[in-house]
């Protein structure tokens, strides 16, 4: 039998329609009627596990961070962590333009980020540091990063020329 | 005290009434997704790390002057009844996962809400009756810089805030309307009204509901691009996409009370005294019956009602709400009757 819709290839695909008769398509013709069906779709994950679905994945290709792989990834349409973006950048970039027509990051940054992290983070990151000095025989540098941590732990009050 | 002992008298704060376009823009809601660095998303963590992880945010959050008075609700804690009656409010998503873990945080005005351990580590939510964007952005972003004192979001330069779902990533930022649309339903025109809109990256899913099944005339209209655009590009887009889906609502009610204006009319009286007069009403003709009453009232073929009422009757109305006021499970039979009353005595003359 020949595809409903373009006539020349054979059809492989028995599609049902909500109403009527079920159509036979090819292949082709198949993947895309179910493209233009999820761009028209309202319900907003549907566009977004047909993209998922339609990305060609090594079922194997992990993440290192945290172990997820590109094969939960098309099954959930979710990430493990963070760092699998990193991970699985390749698959992610041509998702992103296609999902958002849009790249890269425009908007808010955190207030805190780079030089200036946040409270926890900074505290941790002390420790880490001073747990360093401490090993190094560094003691003005550990006497210092006490400091600072008792500070960021139990920050003084401001006082009255405060801005 | 828990929430649900008074969960029944509390609206949400979408369902107030009032604010710009109230009579067809319910409410507006802004969500803000974000992550902790470091740590594994919790549709990845166990059990017992998301547990350690909500522990840790539950004090953060509650720490926020705006929650003091507030509550947490722990939802694998939670009753049937109590889960369906968040659902009801729209507190909480059709699809929200209640194992281990995950935490719903409420405002003590329930304009803001803080949803734990979902897809993402924080779902943080403002909310405001009618149409308003910039309230709902400025009182999340407020909210948002508040905890990133304290917490380091996960974040890259390139791709913005990182989230689960990679169609999140970016601003992290999801503009909802909450719109009564029985103009459009009943011309038939919605179907064109929502193609046009997911042509533009807009989602649109039943407030109750969803596909074939939306009920009440009642839908969610919420952006899908949340990379490339700045937070207050996307919230002004978002007010002019909804005020546009207005123009269209109310052209399509003036093109019907030109052709019907006798079968509105009657819709609208006959639908009231149902809701004032009948012993037992299923929760789909309560749906019905509600959007034309409401319709009828918005045109002044009704006399007015406050819509704070029509909310708290369309809320209070389903299974969860009725459960928890009867205390008890109540079967099919027994819902109708108890939803009847309830409606009875909230319209009664």
């Amino acid at each position: 039998m020949k595809c409903q819709a373009c006539r020349i290839r054979p059809a492989t695909i028995h599609k049902p329609v909500a109403a009527g008769e079920p159509r036979w398509l090819c292949e082709r013709c198949a993947a895309a009627e179910a493209r233009r069906e999820a761009e028209n779709a309202t319900d907003p994950t549907a566009m977004e596990a047909f993209l998922v679905d339609d990305l060609v994945i090594g079922a194997d290709a992990a993440c290192p961070g945290c172990g997820w792989t590109a094969a939960r990834f098309r099954d959930t349409q979710r990430l493990g962590c963070p760092a699998c973006y990193g991970a699985f950048r390749s698959l992610l970039m041509p998702l992103l333009g296609r999902l958002h027509r849009h790249v890269s990051h425009l908007g808010r940054a955190p207030r805190l980020a780079g030089s200036e992290p946040g409270r926890l983070a900074s505290i941790t990151r002390n420790r880490a540091a001073l747990e360093k000095a401490i090993a190094a025989e560094d003691f003005e540098a550990a006497a210092a990063l006490r400091d600072r941590i008792r500070n960021l732990e139990d920050p003084p009050p401001a006082g009255p020329d405060a801005p | 005290m828990s929430f649900f002992v008074t969960a029944g008298q509390r609206l949400p704060a979408w369902a107030r009434g009032g604010g710009e376009h109230g009579d067809i823009v319910l409410g507006t809601r802004a969500c803000l997704r974000r992550n902790v660095t470091e740590e594994p998303f919790p549709g990845n963590a166990s059990p017992r790390d998301r547990r350690r992880l909500a522990a840790d945010l539950v004090l953060l959050v509650g720490a926020r002057p705006a929650f003091a008075e507030g509550w947490s609700v722990t939802l694998s804690a939670a009753t049937e009844a109590e889960l369906r009656c968040l659902r009801e409010k729209h507190l909480l998503g059709p699809r929200a996962a209640v194992d281990e873990g995950r935490v719903l945080m409420l405002a003590p005005d329930l304009e803001l809400t803080v949803q734990i351990q979902q897809e993402d580590h924080l779902h943080l939510h403002a909310w405001r009756p009618g149409l308003d964007p910039a309230a709902t952005l400025a009182a999340v972003l407020d909210l948002d810089e508040q905890l990133e004192q304290d917490i380091t979001p996960a974040y890259s330069e390139n791709l913005g805030y990182l989230t689960a779902r990679p169609g999140h990533v970016g601003t992290g930022l999801t503009m909802s309307a909450l719109m009564h649309l029985p103009g459009l339903v009943y011309s038939g025109e919605i179907d064109k009204v929502l193609n046009a809109l997911g042509q533009l990256q807009y989602a649109v899913t039943g407030l109750y509901g969803t596909g074939s099944t939306v009920r009440g005339a009642l839908f969610v209209v919420s952006n899908l691009v949340t990379l490339g655009r700045e937070e207050e590009e996307i919230a002004a887009d978002f007010r002019t996409n909804i005020e546009k889906l207005v123009t269209y609502e109310m052209m399509a009610r003036e093109q019907l009370e030109q052709r019907d204006a006798a079968n509105l009319a009657d819709l609208a009286w006959r639908s009231l005294a149902v809701l004032r007069h009948a012993r037992l009403v299923s929760s789909q003709e309560a749906w019905d019956r509600l959007s034309n009453v409401r319709l009828g009232v918005d045109r002044g073929t009704l006399p007015p009602l406050a819509p704070a009422l029509l909310n708290r009757a369309m809320i209070g109305c389903r299974t969860g709400h009725l459960e928890l006021g009867a205390g008890a499970p109540l079967d099919a039979d027994r819902r109708a009757a108890a939803r009847a009353s309830f409606l009875r005595e909230l319209f009664a003359e």
